[in-house]
């Protein structure tokens, strides 16, 4: 198998440790940074990873359902980027977000599918057990039914739905970044939808 | 808008009417004036979204980033010495082509020093005739 930095000529040149400079301006986009990562800027490399790395870890997170495992997702994702940088090709109209989703989002699927296992139930977080005000604990139970109304979810129907509901995207780059058409992510995100409010609700009824 | 176009809808694009595209907005909200079946299921849907958006994904750990780039700087060093490993020691066809050289360069330096030695070693021998010669010369008037 090939090694890496075989199209990377501006990585052989050792320029000190990846830190992201203090004066990047905070409001450069993704495909800024991206643009200039392909070109060998290292500051630019670290930026974007301090720029994102919560986003997509919550992403990881909602597909995986486990802690370690999405940082290992996205740590590995960050890095076939740093690898690999022009992987990404903004002639073919993608944004930096969406193709680095669709990275994120296959990482995590296939490892899920190679691993074959099903997410079960007694890894789901238990409500807090130190002294808490009634409604905290009433907000921790509602969260522990919604976690487990997720993990019950398909691992697709979960990230249509980690996308679409939790991070905001369009129905469209949703669709870009798990690789499908429009009409299949919606059809996802429908019956992900219809599920989750299914088994939530199953759950309120049978709540002590 | 029918009852459950806007069903529909609401599973797509949720109960955020911003979110939808502009004429179906346009349809739902004319629908909702109207309708308070569809304001309970707008209603509804809030609920249930509100529901969602709280249960949060925990943050991950705070030097996550800075772990990133600790294994990107990683991998950058290992990929310059494998490369330089890959070179030296992986690729047969170099690995040959740099024995062949050596031996070519081998070969021309035992050469040359052969010559040399050789031009060195009449020279000497010419030197050493004439000081004979010259040692006897002197012998000999004694």
């Amino acid at each position: 198998m090939r090694k890496i930095f075989i199209s990377r000529k501006s990585f052989a040149s050792i320029g000190g440790p990846l830190v992201p400079m203090e004066k990047e301006p905070q409001q450069t986009s993704d495909e800024d940074l991206a643009r200039r990562v392909q070109g060998g800027d290292r500051n630019a490399f670290a930026r974007l990873v301090e720029k994102n790395a919560q986003r997509y870890y919550r992403v990881a997170y909602r597909i995986t359902g486990d802690a370690a495992e999405a940082e290992d997702r996205v740590q590995s994702a960050f890095l076939k980027f740093w690898q690999y940088p022009l992987k990404w090709n903004p002639g073919l109209g993608w944004k930096f977000s969406t193709w680095f989703s669709r990275v994120v989002v296959n990482l995590c699927l296939d490892q899920k599918r190679k691993r074959n296992r099903e997410m079960v139930m007694d890894r789901i977080p238990e409500a807090p057990s130190e002294v808490a005000t009634e409604e905290t604990l009433m907000q921790a139970e509602r969260n522990r039914r919604v976690e487990a109304g997720l993990r019950t979810l398909p691992d697709r129907q979960r990230a249509a739905l980690a996308l679409c509901f939790y991070e905001g995207f369009s129905n469209a780059q949703a669709a870009e970044a798990m690789g499908l058409g429009l009409k299949a992510l919606q059809s996802l995100l429908m019956r992900a939808k219809a599920s989750l409010r299914e088994k939530v609700l199953q759950m309120e009824k049978r709540k002590p | 808008m029918k009852p459950e176009t806007f069903d529909e809808c609401l599973n797509l694009y949720g109960a955020d009417l911003e979110r939808w595209p502009p004429p179906l907005r346009a349809q739902a909200l004319m629908a909702l004036q109207d309708s308070p079946p569809l304001q309970q299921r707008l209603e509804e849907e809030r609920g249930f979204e509100d529901l969602l958006s709280s249960a949060q994904a925990p943050p991950p750990p705070g030097d996550f980033a800075r772990r990133i780039l600790a294994a990107a700087e990683d991998t950058t060093q290992k990929g310059l010495r494998s490369r330089w490993a890959e070179l030296f020691s992986f690729k047969p066809a170099f690995a040959l082509a740099c024995l062949l050289l050596l031996g070519f360069m081998l070969g021309i330096w035992a050469g040359t020093r052969e010559t040399r030695n050789a031009a060195s070693t009449d020279l000497a021998s010419l030197y050493n005739d004439g000081e004979t010669s010259w040692i006897n010369q002197l012998n000999s008037s004694y």
